[in-house]
């Protein structure tokens, strides 16, 4: 059994002090170590940031919000972000500063010298933090611009538009529309973000007319995966509609 | 040197390994996370649902997660909890900053402060012997940022099923990414990844909204409002249900409009047989009627298919009963068609880029009450058809060229031969990276030995289906579609402009030669059309269609009745 629940020692957050405190940021301070992060938890002495680092807090610290300098007059809860200023001799933090926007004046708070971090067990390796293998990598661009071609079968009527339905759509018979190329052929453009993974089915507006198996039964929906790289061409054959012999 | 080689690899296998969950993500199952909050939210653009105030998570396997915020995002399959966390598990309660369970690789990290600030991870649902001190993804516990970003759905519990839906109660919906509606007892939202849950039997309506207010892992009910401005009461309910079998069976079932007298009952039915083989049902009932009132009309029609999948071609057995009328006045008119059709795979023309494909089929029609006008109160029918398509093939300046050819021939026992033939040559070009001209040239065919004798069946088998079948895509019977020895001669000239997925314009101009006879308000369609179609992007997820044709004062016709107006979701 682990240990349980303290239940007389969950001490509240901090909330802005009632007597506005010391604005050490303004001050000759403001040289001390800055740590900027997303903030999980204060409580228990410690504030708790989004990597899961937790800081020791001095039991004076101070709270200010980080673009005026004053007490914040918002509530202090997760998902703010923070600047920890830590004194070099003690290892606490003595002054918070907060905001709502990531705050880039100050050494990430991955990079904070372990030293300075609380942890009761020593650190241990993760077999699972392997970098994953991708088949394509990109240092040029976060998006990548995928071109899905398709051919139709010889008996769409002339007239047809063609759309894809996905199920990030909520299988929307028209989600996307193609552009006709040529004769047989549509296309669509689209930036998307590597790691989106998708799966779709072409139509021709209506559910009546999605795309079949060759052999007319219903077909699995089609996968996309946006694994990385810049550009992605996806070349797609429709061999049957649902509506036509 | 051998032995010790295997000695080696014997206690290589029995030494202890560190602990690790697997890599690949796992199938979930249905098992229900709830999440209960002073506020729950949806956004839609991230996929995430976000939880404030006196937040309460309870995981699928029972064990409970409480703080002052949370968030799960359906996307990553992850929950994660964060300030003041209270973990209450078989195995004990604890309390920390931080909890975040990724449950399709079944690792749950937590971050204790009692009795001090440590790191621990739970592997596979087990909560008695955590990894302590295990590093842990730098973006375990990252909150989404939501500060500036309306929610799409507010509530105060959601239950969440990771891989069909998520239903919220009570429920706010922002309208148009804009206006919330009044609280709603409960709404479903669904996004499921089976497609079977896309299958929609509601015709009609340019706009729908469904609210959905029930759903299982295998099912799902919906209500719609709708708007249709082709009818004389443009907004009306309709009602759909979805019931799944497997990953490739479902039955469908939708009244619309229900709140109009004039009704469509619907049904649709698919369940895959084996790999190779599949039952398809469609059925329609039509009333007339106030509400659930005795209908003053009621007829209908059912088809039944089964489909068999061979080596290089398919058939396909197509049964199609039909109701003129299901009360006891009028005459109680019942066609049947049983049908035999066998479709071959494309294939290749030799080696000349060509492919083809052929079709045949084989039905037999029964009317008591004579078909097609006639006395006769049974038919046989059987036809053979044919495609050829040639590759796309570049020309000069760009250009690309290409065609289809169809030929079908019907042969009836009335005796009777209906031929039709499809010819399609286009051209296109590529003009700039976001604009494509095609040029084509349609010329379509039909001609029937004795005019009178024919009809037309929503059984394909029969050789002699309308195409399409009808507005809605759902095959309405009695269309007559041959008249004899006719030929249209089509010359459509047509451009797409898509600078960006959120705005696509394209127009086409259109010039029709008719024969035998073209005049307004007697027979054949317009000479000259044109028409324009621009889709854009209204709020994050919404586009609408709108659309709009010219007939160049045919038979004293210059615009389409109205704009065509489509609003859909992405």
């Amino acid at each position: 059994m682990l240990a349980p629940i303290q239940t007389s020692s969950a001490t509240p957050i901090p909330q802005a002090s009632q007597t506005p405190p010391p604005d050490v940021a303004a001050t000759p301070a403001a040289t001390l170590p800055r740590y900027s992060g997303q903030l999980l938890d204060i409580e228990r002495g410690y504030v708790v940031f989004s990597t899961g680092d937790a800081l020791r807090l001095a039991s004076d610290v101070s709270i200010v919000d980080d673009d005026t300098g004053v007490a914040p007059t918002y509530a202090i809860e997760p998902g703010l972000y923070a600047i920890a200023i830590v004194a070099p001799d003690t290892g606490l933090v003595t002054s918070l500063r907060f905001a709502h926007s990531p705050r880039p004046n100050a050494t990430p708070i991955a990079d904070v010298p372990r030293a300075l971090v609380s942890a009761a067990s020593s650190p241990q390796p993760n077999p699972d933090l392997a970098p994953p293998k991708t088949r394509y990598t990109s240092k040029l661009s976060a998006s990548v611009q995928v071109t899905i071609t398709v051919l139709v079968p010889p008996d769409t009527p002339f007239g047809a538009d063609v759309y894809i339905a996905t199920d990030t759509s909520g299988w929307n018979a028209q989600a996307i529309k193609m552009q006709r190329v040529d004769g047989r052929h549509f296309r669509v453009v689209s930036q998307l973000t590597g790691g989106t993974d998708f799966h779709y089915l072409f139509t021709r507006g209506s559910w009546a007319t999605v795309e079949r198996e060759r052999s007319g039964l219903q077909r699995q929906a089609r996968e996309l995966a946006i694994e990385g790289g810049d550009a992605l061409e996806v070349a797609a054959t429709i061999y049957r509609w649902a509506d036509l012999p | 040197m051998k032995r010790a080689i295997a000695l080696a690899a014997a206690l290589a296998a029995m030494s202890p390994i560190s602990a690790r969950s697997d890599q690949a993500p796992q199938a979930i199952g249905h098992a229900l996370l709830r999440v209960r909050a002073a506020q729950v939210r949806y956004f839609s653009d991230q996929a995430v649902v976000q939880a404030r105030g006196g937040v309460d998570v309870q995981l699928p396997d029972g064990a409970e997660v409480r703080g002052d915020l949370a968030t799960v995002d359906l996307r990553l399959r992850r929950v994660a909890v964060a300030g003041h966390v209270t973990l209450h598990t078989p195995a004990g309660d604890f309390a920390g900053a931080g909890f975040a369970d990724f449950f399709a690789f079944r690792r749950a990290y937590f971050l204790p402060l009692v009795p001090s600030a440590d790191r621990w991870t739970f592997l596979n649902g087990d909560w008695s012997a955590p990894e302590k001190g295990r590093e842990m993804p730098g973006d375990a516990f990252a909150l989404p940022d939501f500060h500036e970003t309306q929610p799409y759905i507010e509530g105060t519990t959601a239950a969440i099923d990771f891989t069909t839906f998520a239903r919220f109660a009570p429920a706010s919906i922002r309208v148009f990414d804009a206006v919330p509606t009044p609280a709603l007892p409960v709404y479903v939202y669904n996004f499921s990844a089976n497609q079977n849950f896309g299958v929609n039997s509601l015709s009609g309506a340019s706009f729908d909204a469904p609210y959905a207010f029930a759903r299982s892992a295998d099912s799902l009910d919906a209500l719609h409002l709708r708007y249709d401005q082709t009818l004389p009461v443009k907004e009306f309910w309709s009602f759909e249900h979805h019931s799944l079998f497997g990953d490739a069976g479902y039955a469908v079932f939708s009244l619309n409009p229900a709140s109009q007298a004039a009704k469509q009952w619907n049904l649709l039915g698919y369940d895959q047989v084996s790999s190779r083989s599949g039952f398809a049902v469609n059925a329609q009932l039509f009333t007339v009627q106030s509400g659930l009132s005795e209908p003053t009309s009621s007829t209908g029609f059912a088809d039944a298919q089964f489909t068999q999948a061979l080596e290089q071609s398919a058939v396909r057995l197509d049964a199609t009963q039909s109701y003129d009328t299901f009360l006891a006045t009028g005459a109680p008119d019942h066609p049947f068609v049983l049908g035999l059709q066998w479709t071959g795979y494309d294939q290749p023309l030799f080696r000349s880029g060509f492919t083809y494909r052929l079709q045949s089929g084989f039905a037999h029609i029964h009317d008591a009450f004579g078909i097609a006008g006639q006395t006769l109160p049974d038919a046989w029918s059987h036809y053979l058809g044919a495609y050829l398509a040639t590759p796309a093939y570049q020309g000069p300046a760009g250009i690309g060229l290409d065609a289809t050819a169809q030929m079908q021939r019907t042969w009836l026992s009335f005796p009777n031969t209906v031929s039709t033939t499809t010819l399609t040559a286009s051209a296109s070009r590529q003009v700039t990276p976001h604009i494509y001209v095609v040029a084509t040239q349609l010329t379509q065919t039909a001609s029937a030995t004795t005019a009178s004798l024919t009809f037309a069946s929503p059984n394909t088998a029969t050789g002699l289906s309308p195409a399409p079948p009808s507005p809605n895509g759902l095959p309405v019977y009695g269309i007559a579609t041959v008249v004899p020895d006719a030929v249209s001669r089509n010359y459509i000239l047509s451009g797409s402009w898509q600078p960006s997925p959120a705005f696509q314009f394209s127009a086409a101009a259109l010039k029709t030669d008719y024969s035998p006879i073209q005049v307004p308000g007697v027979a054949g369609p317009p000479r000259y059309q044109m028409s324009g179609d621009m889709r854009f992007r209204i709020t994050r997820t919404l586009f609408a269609d709108v659309s709009r044709g010219y007939f160049f004062n045919w038979g004293g016709r210059l615009w389409t009745p109205q704009f065509g107006i489509q609003v859909s979701a992405q």
